[in-house]
């Protein structure tokens, strides 16, 4: 993709106006990506800020975001083109009601790029505008079917459709592949791919997302409520918070006009972070004679004194 | 900046000798994105390396210490690498050639290199004697009991084949049909294809599992005959693959040729190696569409956080991981070592396989 970006610099300052915080060491895997024309494997925790990113990405460079939604059984024809055969029924059907006979020329008319459907892969390499930024989502959850038909795609930019011939790339667009990893993806898709592994951010990091997109909310509360998640995130849970958890969490303290945060606050709004019922129970039990987990998590980041109880 | 690029070459060498599938094409890709990012500091630099090279974030983890042992080494700073780190100690050994690679210099390096080294040295072939009394009693055990007509596991294919009743319409054909024949009279179908699944089986043949031996060699002989999409790599402190031998030759000769081919027989468990291999080296056959099934008794020699850490790799990897312990309905046994625990927590399902009929029914229920 042709975008005027000279460093890895660039792609920091372009990626802040869009709303997002890259370090530098994704700013230099984007940077690459778009100057090497080399699909981008984005992995890590769920709400770490990969489809952030690529719609980010997206905005900076002021070009459209097609996005891809992987899903168990996706194939070929969901991904790539598919024929309109109704509207090709019609037009047999019309050409016999006027008089014309069924032929090749016909049959030329109906494998025509008038009754192609292009779906997302094909709409990416064959834009009708400026190459677009293609975001392939969650891509472990596809099968291995899917994966190895990406490899022709991921590697030329190119398609064969047998009734109209092989379609090319312009300009290649700008591709994001991210992965919960809830399964390790083939090796030779990942070979094809500049890989980044998109870790929790640091307090530091957190406390500049939060505050650049809640201006209004106060800073000591904002430094608690990063603070709080940090702090949760090192406990056992089955889903620690990502940094999306952490946005809602601050969105929903903002809506409810609270300047401070106290214990029963937390309690109220504990839905935003904690998705799990294991979770929430492994927290609120009481286990110790400090009291629940959540108690003493409430203790460390200055939010109770130890005596009062949720 | 300088005397990294102009030891470059090193730095790979060194780091495929760590387990990294460094190819040609990867290092003109790092030097292409070297060229253009133009890196200004260290920091940059291994951003840059990352990128291109690194596969899985323990590869970048592992990355990190490497890259910090080169630049030490070009500073004349020793850096000691983490040897108790799991992802070092299940990665294949450094060949041999890389040795004289010195980069990441000092004490470190070799006493790396020795820790790997013992892997290996508790090999030992098996004796004469042992492979005949081990004849003796699988032909004993093939005149007593008989291996029933075992289940073919299969998938459905998300490939269509055309057909004349299916779930699906065959628009294209029936419409081809249609115009060939002047009416459109006969909807064609299409239907999703099964095939048979592929299912790798890790036969542990160490010491401890001496008596049940010959039980899991008369079932997987006989396995091989009746399935196609079957592997067997036998593992006691290496692993071999044993499929072929099985497959074509007869009982007595083919346990033979194991005994002649695999030379850690009756050796220490080592299972955390044994998967590490198998990612490593048969990744070509861990998909989500393979079954693995780990016959061992899961009495491991090593450390059990790497083995947490690789039984759950190839679980992610594969459909689902079974293992099959022999123990398992003895009376009496119970899981209380640690290793035995770990284990356990990192399989799919447990069965009893200590018997024909319990490997019977083990492979049976992996539907």
């Amino acid at each position: 993709m042709q975008v005027d970006w000279n460093g890895p610099g660039d792609v920091v300052a372009d990626l802040l106006r869009s709303g997002y915080l890259a370090d530098s060491s994704l700013a230099t895997a984007v940077f690459l990506s778009a100057k090497m024309n080399l699909p981008l494997y984005l992995e890590g925790e769920p709400g770490v800020g990969k489809t952030a990113l690529a719609i980010a990405v997206a905005n900076a460079v002021h070009r459209p975001l097609i996005r891809l939604q992987c899903y168990e059984g996706i194939d070929r024809e969901s991904a790539l083109y598919d024929w309109n055969y109704p509207r090709q029924l019609m037009h047999v059907r019309l050409a016999e009601s006027s008089g014309r006979t069924v032929d090749a020329a016909i049959e030329d008319e109906l494998y025509s790029e008038r009754y192609l459907i292009a779906r997302p892969l094909l709409q990416a390499i064959s834009p009708k505008g400026p190459a677009p930024v293609l975001l392939i989502d969650e891509i472990d959850r596809s099968d291995d079917e899917f994966e190895a038909f990406l490899l022709e795609v991921l590697s030329e930019f190119q398609v064969t459709i047998p009734e109209i011939g092989t379609i090319r790339a312009v300009e290649y667009p700008l591709v994001f592949l991210t992965s919960n990893r809830s399964r390790e993806v083939h090796e030779a898709l990942k070979r094809r791919c500049l890989y980044q592994w998109l870790p929790y951010p640091t307090f530091d990091r957190e406390l500049a997302i939060v505050t650049r997109l809640y201006q209004d909310l106060p800073q000591d509360l904002a430094m608690t409520l990063v603070n709080m998640v940090q702090r949760l995130r090192q406990e056992p849970l089955h889903k620690a918070p990502g940094i999306a958890e952490t946005l809602d969490w601050a969105k929903a303290v903002g809506i409810l006009s609270k300047t401070k945060l106290s214990p029963a606050v937390v309690e109220e709004t504990l839905g935003c972070l904690i998705k799990y019922r294991e979770d929430l129970e492994r927290l609120t039990a009481v286990q110790t004679p400090l009291g629940s987990k959540l108690e003493q998590i409430l203790k460390d980041v200055g939010l109770a004194d130890g005596t009062r109880s949720l | 900046m300088e005397p990294v690029l102009y030891n470059w070459w090193l730095f790979f060498r060194g780091l495929r000798a760590y387990g990294f599938d460094i190819s040609y094409r990867d290092m003109e890709r790092v030097m292409n994105a070297v060229v253009l990012a133009k890196p200004e500091n260290f920091v940059q630099f291994f951003d840059i390396v990352g990128a291109c090279l690194v596969r899985t974030v323990e590869q970048k983890n592992l990355l990190a210490y490497l890259f910090a042992a080169f630049i030490g080494s070009l500073a004349g700073v020793d850096v000691i690498l983490p040897q108790e780190s799991p992802w070092l100690l299940g990665l294949a050994p450094p060949d041999p050639h890389t040795r004289q690679v010195s980069w990441w210099g000092g004490n470190s390096a070799p006493s790396t290199h020795n820790a790997r080294a013992t892997i290996f040295s508790h090999a030992g072939r098996a004796s004469r004697d042992e492979t005949v009394a081990t004849q003796r009693l699988v032909e004993d055990i093939s005149g007593l009991h008989h291996v029933e007509k075992l289940a073919v596991h299969q998938y459905r294919s998300h490939r269509r084949q055309s057909a004349s009743h299916g779930r699906y319409w065959n628009t294209s054909k029936t419409l081809r049909k249609g115009l060939a024949q002047g009416e459109i009279m006969r909807l064609w179908h299409r239907r999703r294809v099964w095939r048979e699944r592929l299912t790798l089986i890790l036969w542990d043949t160490s010491r401890s599992m001496e008596s049940v031996t010959p039980t899991i060699f008369q079932f997987l002989h006989e396995l091989v005959h009746q399935q196609r999409r079957v592997e067997i790599l036998s593992f006691s402190t290496r692993i071999t693959r044993v499929t072929q031998p099985l497959r074509h030759l007869g009982s007595l000769d083919a346990l033979a040729a194991i005994y002649e081919t695999a030379h850690d027989i009756h050796g220490g468990t080592r299972i955390t190696d044994a998967l590490a291999t198998t990612i490593h080296q048969y990744s070509r056959w861990l998909s989500q569409r393979t079954d693995v099934l780990l016959l061992t008794d899961g009495f491991e020699s090593g450390e059990s956080e790497p083995l947490a850490v690789y039984a759950s790799a190839v679980r992610r990897r594969c459909r689902q991981l079974i293992w099959g312990n022999p123990w398992d309905s003895r009376p009496g046994f119970a899981y209380t070592t640690h290793s035995l625990k770990t284990l356990r927590n990192n399989v799919d399902r447990v069965h009893a396989a200590g018997t024909i009929e319990e490997l019977t029914t083990t492979w049976n229920a992996m539907r």
